[in-house]
This record gives C-alpha cells, sequence and structure tokens, in this order.
C-alpha cells in the first residue's frame, strides 16, 4: 500500500510539472503556427474573393465580397483581428459555405475523431502482436512473414489501399459499404486502411524494441529463475519495451490525423481532412486557420498525453 | 491525386471486369433514389450561388415563373402565360393560382416582386446580381400579375428569368434569414416538386417528396444527395450499388461503365465547349493571321478521337448546338500547310516559341495541351506547357489588365447558364479595359458592333442571323480562340432507375425518377 500511494503521488507530481510545461509548450506553439498559417494562407496565389465570386460575377461583386470578408484590410489588421477572435472561440465565418468555421469543425471533428482512434487502436492491437510474435519467433518463418507484410504495409500508398480495398471488400465480395457514414460498418474499411499502415510500423518498433529487451540480463535472469516463458515476454520484456512504442503511436495520432486527408476524400467521411482539401482549393483562409489552429491543437493534446503514459511507464520514475 | 485517379482508372477497369453484384431489392419501387454529387453543395440559396452542385439540388426546390424543357425550349411555370408589350420593354407575367410555398405560404406577385428586390439589392451583393442588370423595376400590378420593364429591348430575357437564380424564394423565409438563408435545412423554402429535410455537411442532403406540390408531384419519396469527391470512388459506389446515380465520370471510365450490366449511361448534348484561348495583346497573337495558323494547325478531330471520345464531339460553331443563337459553320478543317503558309505571310516562317497555360481542373486538361503542343510543333511552334492549380487560374481572369498578364495561349472551358448566344458570347468576346470576362482581351469593332445589336434585338430571325454573323468573326475570320469540342453531360445510374432528367446545363434532376 505505501509503496502504491509512493508511486502514485510521484507519478502525479510528475504528472502536473509535465501538463504546466506542456500548457506552457501549447500556447506558444499554437501562437506559432496561428502566424505562420496566417502568412502561408495569404502567400498562396489566389484571391478567395474571385473563387467565391464565381467566373461569372462582376468585379463589382469580387469587390464587395473581398470589402465583406476584410480582406482590403492591411495584413497585420487581419491577423490581430483573427487572433483576437479565435482567443474568444471565434474562428470567423467560412467564405465557401457562409457558416461559422467553429460550426463547420464541430460538425465535422468527430468523424475524423473516429477514424483516427480507430486507425491507432488497430495499430496498436496488430502492430504489438505482429511485433510480438515477430521478436518471440526471431528469425523463423514467423519473424520473416511479419516484417515482409509490415514492410509492404508501411510502403503501400493509403490511396491505393482504400480504392483496393474498396473494389475487394465493397464491390467483390460486398462485405461493407463503399463509401459515406452512417452506421460502425462504414468505418470498417477506412479504419483498416489507416491502421494497416501505422501498424506496421507499430510492428517493427515493437519487435526491435523486444529483441533489444529479450536480450537484456534482468530478462536472462528471470528466465533462469525458472519464470515460465510467458510471464518473462509478459511482465518482464514487454513492460520495458513499451517506452518507444508508445512515443510512435503518439507520433503515429499525427500521422493518422493528417492521414485521414485521403481517406476521408476516398471513402467520402464528412471529416476536417477533407474539409480542409475544400478549403485550400477555394481559398477560403478562415476555414483552413481555423482547421490547421484545432488540428494543431489535437496533436500537442495527444504529445502531452504520450509524455504523461510514458512516464507513468518509465520504470525509473515508477522507484522513484 | 486527379493524375492518380486516371491511373487507378485503368487498374480498376482490369480488375473490376464482371465484378459488380448489385443488392437491389426485388419488390416494388423504392422510396428512396441516392445521387452522389462530386461536392456538397454551398449553399441552397439560389440567387447568391454559381456553382453547379447546389443548382442541381436548388432545382429540384424552387421554380421560376418560366423555365426551360429538357430541348431547352421555354415552357410555363409558375407563370401561366407571360407576353412582352410592342415598346419590347415591358414584360407581363400571369401567375399560376393556388401555388403555395413549402411552408405553406401563399405565392403571388408580391413575393416575385420581393423577389427580384432581394436577387437586384446592391448591398446584399448575391452572386446573381450582375444577370439581372438589364431589368428596371419590378412591380405587382395585382395579386397575379407582375410587370417587369427592363432598361432596354432585352434579347434574352426570356432564357434569362428561366435561368435558376432567377427561381422565387419564400421571401417571408428569406428576410427572416437574411444572408443565411440557404445555408441550412430550416432556411431554405420554395415551391418546387421537393424540400429540405435535413442536411449534413459533406454527408448528404435529404429532399422528401412535396405531397402539396401544385403540378405532377414527385415519384420517389425521398433523394439524397451524397457528395463523393473522388470520381474513381463514386464510380465504385455505384458498380457496388451504394449510389443509384453518379455525374462527373472520369473518361476513361465512361466507355468501360457503358459496356457494364447493369449500368445506363447516358450523354446529353450540353452548353459546354472546350477551347484555347489568345491573349490577343500579345505579341504575335495580335496578329489575326497567326491566330488563323494556329486555328488550322490542330487536328481537332484525332484530339476528339484519341483523348475525349467518350464525352466530346467536335466543335462546329462558337457555341453549342443546343443553344440558342448557334450557327453551324462547320468544323475548322486540319491544314498544316496553310497554317504554314500564313505564318510565314505573318513574318514567321520559322515559328516561334510560346507558352500554353492548362489546368487539370477540366477534364484531360494537361492531356489537351500537349496534344496541341504536338501539333504546333509540326507547324515549327514550339509550345511550353504551364499547368496551372485552379485557384491560381482564376485570379489570372479576374479583371487584369493585359500587362500584368503573363499568359499567352490558355485553356478555357465555356458553357452559358443561360443556354443563348448573349450570355455565352457577349461576356467574353467584347472589348474590355480588363480580362473580367474576356479573358483573351479579345476585341474586335464589329464583332462588338453586331453583338450590341443582337442584345437589344427581339426579332427571333433577326437576332439569329446577328449572332450567326457574330459568330462567323470570332470563330473564323478573326479567331479569338481555337475551339476544340462540344461537351456531352454524362451521367451514370444503375440500370433499375428510370426518369432522371440530365440537363444541358450540365447538372442532372430526379422530379420524376423511379427506382425499381
Amino acid at each position: 500500500m505505501p509503496i502504491f500511494v509512493r508511486f502514485v503521488s510521484s507519478w502525479f507530481l510528475l504528472a502536473m510539472t509535465v501538463v504546466a510545461r506542456s500548457l506552457a509548450r501549447l500556447v506558444s506553439v499554437l501562437f506559432g503556427i496561428s502566424i505562420l498559417v496566417f502568412l502561408i494562407v495569404h502567400a498562396i496565389p489566389g484571391d478567395p474573393a474571385v473563387i467565391a465570386a464565381g467566373l461569372e460575377a462582376s468585379p463589382e461583386t469580387v469587390a464587395r465580397i473581398r470589402r465583406d470578408l476584410g480582406l482590403d484590410q492591411p495584413l497585420p489588421t487581419q491577423f490581430v483581428r483573427f487572433v483576437t477572435r479565435a482567443l474568444t472561440g471565434d474562428l470567423g465565418t467560412s467564405i465557401r459555405t457562409g457558416a461559422p468555421v467553429a460550426t463547420e469543425i464541430r460538425e465535422r471533428l468527430p468523424h475524423t475523431v473516429i477514424l483516427t482512434l480507430g486507425g491507432i487502436g488497430l495499430a496498436t492491437l496488430l502492430g504489438m502482436a505482429a511485433g510480438i510474435a515477430a521478436s518471440v519467433a526471431r528469425r523463423r518463418w514467423v519473424d520473416r512473414a511479419v516484417m515482409a507484410l509490415t514492410l509492404v504495409a508501411v510502403s503501400t500508398p493509403s490511396y491505393w489501399l482504400a480504392l483496393m480495398g474498396m473494389l475487394v471488400f465493397a464491390l467483390q465480395l460486398a462485405l461493407v459499404p463503399s463509401i459515406g457514414v452512417g452506421t460502425p460498418l462504414h468505418y470498417v474499411l477506412p479504419i483498416a486502411v489507416l491502421g494497416l499502415q501505422s501498424g506496421g510500423q507499430v510492428a517493427r518498433i515493437s519487435r526491435a524494441a523486444m529483441m533489444e529487451t529479450l536480450h537484456q540480463e534482468y530478462v536472462r535472469a528471470a528466465e533462469a529463475r525458472g519464470a515460465s516463458r510467458w510471464r518473462v515476454i509478459a511482465r518482464h520484456a514487454l513492460a520495458n519495451a513499451m517506452l518507444p512504442v508508445v512515443t510512435l503511436i503518439g507520433l503515429r495520432i499525427g500521422g493518422l490525423l493528417a492521414g485521414t486527408v485521403l481517406v476521408e476524400s476516398v471513402f467520402a467521411i464528412p471529416g476536417v481532412g477533407r474539409m480542409m482539401v475544400d478549403a485550400v482549393i477555394a481559398r477560403d483562409f478562415p476555414m483552413v486557420q481555423g482547421g490547421v489552429l484545432v488540428v494543431a491543437t489535437l496533436i500537442v493534446v495527444v504529445n502531452v498525453l504520450t509524455d504523461l503514459v510514458g512516464a507513468g511507464l518509465d520504470p525509473r520514475v515508477r522507484a522513484a | 491525386m486527379t493524375r492518380l485517379t486516371g491511373v487507378m482508372a485503368a487498374m480498376l477497369a482490369a480488375v473490376a471486369c464482371g465484378g459488380g453484384a448489385g443488392t437491389d431489392s426485388p419488390a416494388g419501387p423504392r422510396d428512396t433514389l441516392v445521387f452522389a454529387a462530386s461536392a456538397d453543395a454551398t449553399t441552397l440559396d439560389p440567387h447568391n450561388t454559381t456553382d453547379t452542385e447546389s443548382d442541381q439540388v436548388i432545382m429540384m426546390m424552387y421554380e421560376t415563373l418560366i423555365g426551360f424543357d429538357r430541348d431547352m425550349k421555354i415552357v410555363p411555370r409558375l407563370a401561366e402565360r407571360w407576353d412582352v408589350a410592342p415598346d419590347g420593354v415591358t414584360w407581363t407575367f400571369h401567375l399560376r393560382d393556388g401555388i403555395r410555398f413549402h411552408d405553406g405560404t401563399p405565392f403571388n406577385a408580391d413575393a416575385v416582386r420581393r423577389n427580384f428586390t432581394r436577387v437586384m439589392d446592391p448591398i446584399a451583393n448575391h452572386k446573381r446580381l450582375v444577370l439581372f442588370d438589364m431589368i428596371d423595376r419590378v412591380e405587382a400590378v395585382d395579386d397575379r400579375t407582375v410587370r417587369i420593364t427592363t432598361k432596354y429591348p432585352f434579347g434574352a430575357f426570356e432564357p434569362t428569368m428561366a435561368h435558376v437564380s432567377a427561381a422565387i424564394v419564400n421571401p417571408t423565409v428569406a428576410e427572416k434569414f437574411g444572408r443565411d438563408f440557404g445555408l441550412g435545412a430550416d432556411r431554405a423554402s420554395g415551391t418546387g416538386p421537393y424540400r429540405i429535410v435535413s442536411w449534413k455537411k459533406d454527408q448528404e442532403i435529404v429532399l422528401e417528396r412535396n405531397d402539396d406540390y401544385w403540378a405532377e408531384k414527385g415519384k420517389t419519396r425521398r433523394i439524397v444527395y451524397r457528395p463523393i469527391p473522388e470520381a474513381a470512388a463514386r464510380v465504385l459506389a455505384l458498380e457496388a450499388g451504394d449510389v443509384d446515380v453518379i455525374s462527373r465520370i472520369p473518361s476513361a471510365d465512361i466507355a468501360r461503365l457503358e459496356k457494364e450490366a447493369g449500368i445506363v449511361v447516358t450523354k446529353t448534348p450540353s452548353v459546354g465547349m472546350q477551347q484555347f484561348r489568345f491573349n490577343v495583346t500579345k505579341k504575335p497573337y495580335n496578329d489575326v493571321r497567326v491566330r488563323q495558323a494556329i486555328s488550322y494547325a490542330i487536328n481537332r478531330r484525332a484530339i476528339v478521337d484519341n483523348l475525349v471520345s467518350s464525352f466530346a464531339r467536335p466543335s462546329t460553331g462558337a457555341l453549342t448546338p443546343i443553344m440558342r443563337g448557334y450557327a453551324n459553320l462547320g468544323e475548322i478543317p486540319y491544314d498544316p500547310d496553310k497554317a504554314r503558309a500564313l505564318l510565314k505571310a505573318a513574318g514567321y516562317p520559322n515559328g516561334f516559341k510560346t507558352r500554353i497555360a492548362t489546368t487539370p481542373r477540366y477534364p484531360m486538361g494537361v492531356e489537351l495541351a500537349e496534344a496541341l503542343a504536338a501539333d504546333l510543333k509540326k507547324v515549327g511552334i514550339e509550345a511550353a506547357i504551364d499547368v496551372i492549380e485552379w485557384g491560381t487560374m482564376v485570379t489570372y481572369w479576374a479583371g487584369l489588365p493585359p500587362e500584368k498578364n503573363p499568359q499567352e495561349i490558355f485553356i478555357m472551358g465555356a458553357g452559358a447558364s443561360t443556354a443563348d448566344a448573349d450570355w455565352g458570347l457577349r461576356p467574353i468576346f467584347r472589348s474590355a479595359p480588363t480580362n473580367e470576362n474576356n479573358y483573351g482581351y479579345y476585341s474586335n469593332a464589329e464583332f462588338d458592333r453586331v453583338i450590341e445589336a443582337a442584345m437589344r434585338e427581339t426579332d427571333a430571325e433577326k437576332r439569329q442571323q446577328l449572332y450567326r454573323r457574330a459568330q462567323e468573326i470570332v470563330y473564323l475570320e478573326d479567331p479569338g480562340a481555337v475551339w476544340l469540342f462540344d461537351t456531352l453531360y454524362v451521367v451514370a445510374s444503375r440500370a433499375n432507375v428510370e426518369g432522371v432528367t440530365p440537363s444541358p446545363l450540365g447538372a442532372v434532376t430526379f422530379q420524376q425518377a423511379t427506382v425499381h
């Protein structure tokens, strides 16, 4: 009991430090990102007012749209207005749809979150199982097969994988719907596509980490003490091999959030990634800025969580 | 991504043969039809949109006073009859009795007046304002009669009134929501055969049959619009039976779908044209002989046959045959010898170097530019190709003065949404100081005179003569562009779907569609 309390309290202290440090980082990262996005968006050639007005519109219409959007103001003025509004949660109004950016994002975010969490869940399950199996069966055919498959998974473009998955499982076998959302079945293919690619990476890292720990003396010592093979793998090797895996998973969540852009387009899922693509094409500045800000926030938060879990896993922290 | 789509399409074609087991229910007509749009609608406000994906939903929900039938003939809609006074500027519309908006509000002359006040309001700044430039005033004479007075006799008044942006929205709802009208399922109301019940952004729009509709009621209870941005996925979804109808089909897939059992492909002659225009302010395109030479140097037949035969027919004039005012001037013959002679006469016996700007936004846009460059090379002209993203491309066409526009030859798709010669020729070829609509700064004094006269001509016969002359100038004598082909509007549906209405305007509607 006291040991447990000591562990929890030390972890709690560390967690608080991590959170405090991360919050400071979050603010500075977001500020940096908002400047960057603002500048990049305005540097792309293309005029949102022209695009919004359409090709048959008159220049007066374009000029009025530009004025309505505040695009006739100097850049610093526009930036200050963007930041001050964003601080109150107002991300502005979409040029393309005329609706508040915050509403547009809120409507779409759940789909992207489901895809990302589903993808990372699948990647973790598959990847770790495969990685552990490969490390235990080192250099035998299981290992070779896993390594070959993960190489394929990592190097297959998700666009191709998505269409092939659709072709086989929706069209030929008619097991799942091809596109859209609505039922849990709709998410199976897109999550599989996202999960397989990251799963390959998780598998390779798990295998490497397991290989390393399986060589460590404390593992051999445990084996020598007569601990069962599975106990050695689960209790001694795996616990220590988890740290790089957790770090990778944290990083992959960021990657998956980005990867949803393609998957959402192909599977016609109304998520944030697809919204951002449309927004960039239409030079919908407020939408792009708002979207990047929200996604960046999510990624930073995930990284903080990853640090926390990592800290909890680190035996040096536990022993303190 | 578009390039990849082409590659994918070819691969899928190889794999998909023999696939496509649809899961259609055997019993009775289904109560829902699913259409895969290529993008979500941006608004359901007919006065404030220029995109087709929005327009084709709008066409189901709202109606105009007079409309187009399938052959683009003008037919009565909310107005049962109409006439124009001998002065050519006073139009009187007699409205049908007993029509109600979706919320039960009666439709009447005052509603029409308030609609035109709305679309023409310079402060509200709706995107379709410019189309109604010729209207002077709109009055409600009595409950059933509307009088519209134009500033001058306007030859294209009827097609303009039949344009979707002249649709009558429920003025009470529109005034209540102001700028937000059309931005959600609860803020859109018309008189059409379908009403909106829900709109989940980028996911689906659900329309439901208006059972109180004044004319022939819809056949299918629900029409669902499901946007699928990726063209290859759209085709797969149709083959898998997850959607019933698709449009905007990759050209490589059209021929394959035509052969596939269980799928029906329809091709409708449309107002769409593909051309490459000259920036006539740039040397050597200020010389008419150079432009004629290029026109003769292009083998249009070969380009159409090899690249776009599944959705295109070679151009035969400056408009397409379905358009009011079209004149058949014939295909321009492929004659490289004549081209070389013209170049020599213009002082370029050894050709010259030039640039072609294109965008993959147009189907086969890059391939067409490559084909053009290959033909030009045969007469000694070395053309480099600039592939430009759409959002950037339109900035070159947004009212730049000539000295700020570096483009020399550039791709352009044209398709006048009124299906009339006035909107199809006047904005894009009449002399103008900037290229706000006349993207290539085309300028020909006789053309200007003829087009101006035609605009104010209300006699159909005389109007036709004037537009024939205008097209002779811009298509043959003083070419403003290389017209390549007229596009066919291609729609594919599952074989159990009937009564889909593709429009020459490049939109598809489902007023009378059924799914067996």
